[in-house]
């Protein structure tokens, strides 16, 4: 049964030329967009917390500037801030970071390497190949008092605008210096490190003349203590830098807090991508809704010749509403290729804009079939008052136009 | 033969604004299977209305009406609608076909709401196009059909369920003479075949020539019948 009508309702359909398109554009932006957005949204969570996350290390609190790029600080601190911190119980480890955006020279290419410091001395080194997951795929890693040495990240040795790939005993020249690859690194899973270079501690402040350090590590003894151990933190550097709360310049974060604040940001982000497709989906309801009543006047006497020649008011309920539907289903589906077709080019700009991003959409068939068919449900919802009031009609009326 | 259509004191009245309008008024006939009946009477004499009625799209407000022994005074719309796709073929005045539907689809379908496959439908309406003389056309739409044609494929759709009644309301008011006649020859040749025909007209000679007997309304009542 399902099958009749629905050739008598693509006709229909079809009959009524550019109005169907104009029709489905409703439905189709909707769903365009909740494709477009869900699949980004997706790969965004996937690419964000690959990035800013990593793996989560329980016992870590990182001290940085307000602004916090993924593991890499943007604050300032000094040797101070550091012996302060190391002064309160509880902490076991404070490290401090250097990062820095420098220019490589390999081979006569060049491009930008954010670099960041390996500490001399060996248990602060230890900790932070053990917090960041440093192990060399290839060569080795620093060692105490090297000089003239780096370590390369998994992507950072495989740059596209090298045309050679880095590999251990090559040499690349930083700010006029050569310096040795000695090895690369395994993939982290957090892109910022992947595409990162390490130098020794000392190495880096001369080189690039650092005074100030861009973030502090800090590893406590007791997990269960690192909120109150973060707190305190939090307030010995407002009191002493004389700040009031809330107008403090840096940040402590706990590996956990910066998950979560990932985590409310994509959720935020979602509420209101559902948000506005839903109000899309809705006026292109309506939409369907408008249309399907104009053509039950328009065939107020095509229904009344069905009805003389044998149908029942459910026919022409299940015909209207039928037509519905499919403009929903024929809606959902080019929605449905346009926005991943959409999400697809937005990952290539942001791939174009930001290299160290690495975002991907991943095709999802639940999510195609369930908007999809939720569609098809909106377009015929939509179709049910015209429906009725198209089956309601009295023949002998109708029949007279 | 026995009677395919009574009706006992039927009326049907219907309020326009305050005004009671009294389209039938108490009308008794009774129709035997294999008649040729036409109803006539001036426009507003209830002709058209008492077809409805007998045509099952309308219920009366009073009275009873027998089609084929049951009475079709009371039945809801499901059990109407059914009579009418099986019992009852209909040609109107302006044809009523639907425009974008193919002639083949306009006949076929009338069974679709009997639920009959695809195949059979496209059997039995290219069958009953060849019989009207439109094989050649069934893939046409109507609008490329002349008048004469059109009444043809409605023919041909009236029949496609096999009724036992044919309702002709003026069935050649929109064609010239010499067009009517040749469809009034497919009623008459389907009279001779054992259908019924109730063919509504004011055409007094259309009547005469192809009616066995013929009920003369007049506002809302049988004024004669003549034979």
């Amino acid at each position: 049964m399902a099958y009749k009508y629905s050739i008598l309702a693509l006709k229909n359909i079809k009959n009524r030329g550019i109005r169907s398109w104009l029709t489905m554009l409703g439905i189709f932006i909707g769903i365009a967009a909740v494709v477009a957005l869900v699949s980004l949204g997706a790969a965004l969570e996937t690419a964000i917390s690959e990035q800013f996350v990593g793996e989560l290390s329980p016992d870590r609190i990182t001290i940085s500037g307000k602004r916090l790029v993924g593991v890499f600080g943007t604050g300032s601190f000094d040797d101070d801030d550091v012996d302060l911190i190391s002064s309160i119980r509880g902490v076991a480890d404070v490290v401090p970071r250097y990062s820095s955006f420098v220019r490589v020279k390999y081979r006569g290419d060049d491009d930008n390497y954010m670099i960041s410091n390996i500490p001399e001395e060996s248990s602060d080194r230890e900790m932070i190949y053990e917090t960041y997951d440093l192990v060399a795929k290839e060569g080795r890693l620093i060692r105490e008092g090297e000089t003239r040495v780096i370590v390369i990240g998994s992507r950072a040795a495989d740059r596209r605008s090298f045309r050679t790939k880095l590999e251990v005993g090559d040499n690349i020249e930083i700010e006029g210096e050569n310096f040795r690859v000695i090895g690369i690194l395994e993939d982290t899973g957090n892109q910022m490190i992947d595409q990162a270079a390490f130098l020794p501690q000392d190495e880096m402040e001369r080189l690039l003349d650092l005074e100030e350090y861009h973030s502090i590590d800090v590893r406590v003894i007791y997990r269960d203590e690192i909120e109150e151990i973060s707190q305190k933190i939090r307030n010995e550097i407002r009191d002493d830098r004389d700040q009031d709360r809330g107008e403090e310049d840096f940040e402590v974060e706990t590996a956990l807090e910066a998950a979560e604040a990932v985590d409310d940001i994509l959720n935020t982000i979602g509420i209101i991508v559902i948000g506005i497709a839903l109000i899309s989906l809705f006026v292109g309801g309506v939409g369907i809704t408008n249309t399907m009543y104009m053509s039950v006047l328009e065939r107020r006497k095509e229904i009344g010749i069905m009805k003389s020649i044998g149908a029942k008011n459910k026919n022409i309920l299940s015909l209207f509403l039928f037509e519905a539907g499919l403009m929903g289903l024929a809606g959902g589906i080019i929605g449905s290729f346009f926005g991943l077709s959409l999400a697809y080019l937005s990952t290539l700009v942001v791939g174009g804009l930001f290299p160290m991003i690495d975002i991907s959409i991943t095709l999802s068939i639940p999510l195609l079939l369930g908007v999809v068919l939720f569609s098809f449900l909106v377009g015929t919802l939509s179709g049910i008052l015209p429906a009725i009031q198209a089956s309601k009609l009295n023949p002998v009326d109708a029949l007279r136009k | 033969m026995k009677n395919i259509i009574v009706l006992k004191k039927v009326k049907k009245h219907y309020l326009m604004g305050d005004t009671v309008v009294k389209a039938v008024d108490g009308i008794n006939l009774k129709i035997k299977q294999g008649d040729f009946v036409a109803i006539m009477g001036p426009s507003g004499s209830g002709k058209s209305t008492a077809m409805n009625l007998v045509g099952s799209l309308d219920v009366p407000t009073e009275g009873e009406i027998y089609l084929d022994n049951q009475n079709i005074a009371h039945l809801g719309e499901s059990q109407l609608a059914n009579l009418r796709g099986k019992k009852i073929g209909f040609i109107f005045q302006s044809f009523n076909l639907i425009p974008n539907m193919t002639v083949k689809e306009n006949v076929a379908l009338p069974m679709l709401f009997q639920d009959y496959d695809e195949f059979e439908r496209e059997k039995k309406a290219i069958e009953l196009l060849k019989k009207v003389g439109l094989g050649h056309r069934i893939d046409y739409f109507p609008n490329k059909l002349s008048g004469g044609e059109q009444q043809r494929v409605a023919i041909a759709r009236s029949l496609v369920n096999d009724p036992e009644v044919i309702l002709a309301d003026e069935p050649t008011g929109n064609l010239d003479s010499k067009i009517g006649e040749m469809v009034m020859k497919f009623l008459d040749d389907l009279n001779k075949k054992g259908k019924t025909i109730v063919m509504v007209t004011h055409d007094k000679e259309l009547g005469k020539k192809h009616a066995k007997k013929t009920y003369w309304l007049k506002d809302g009542k049988i004024e004669k019948t003549t034979k």
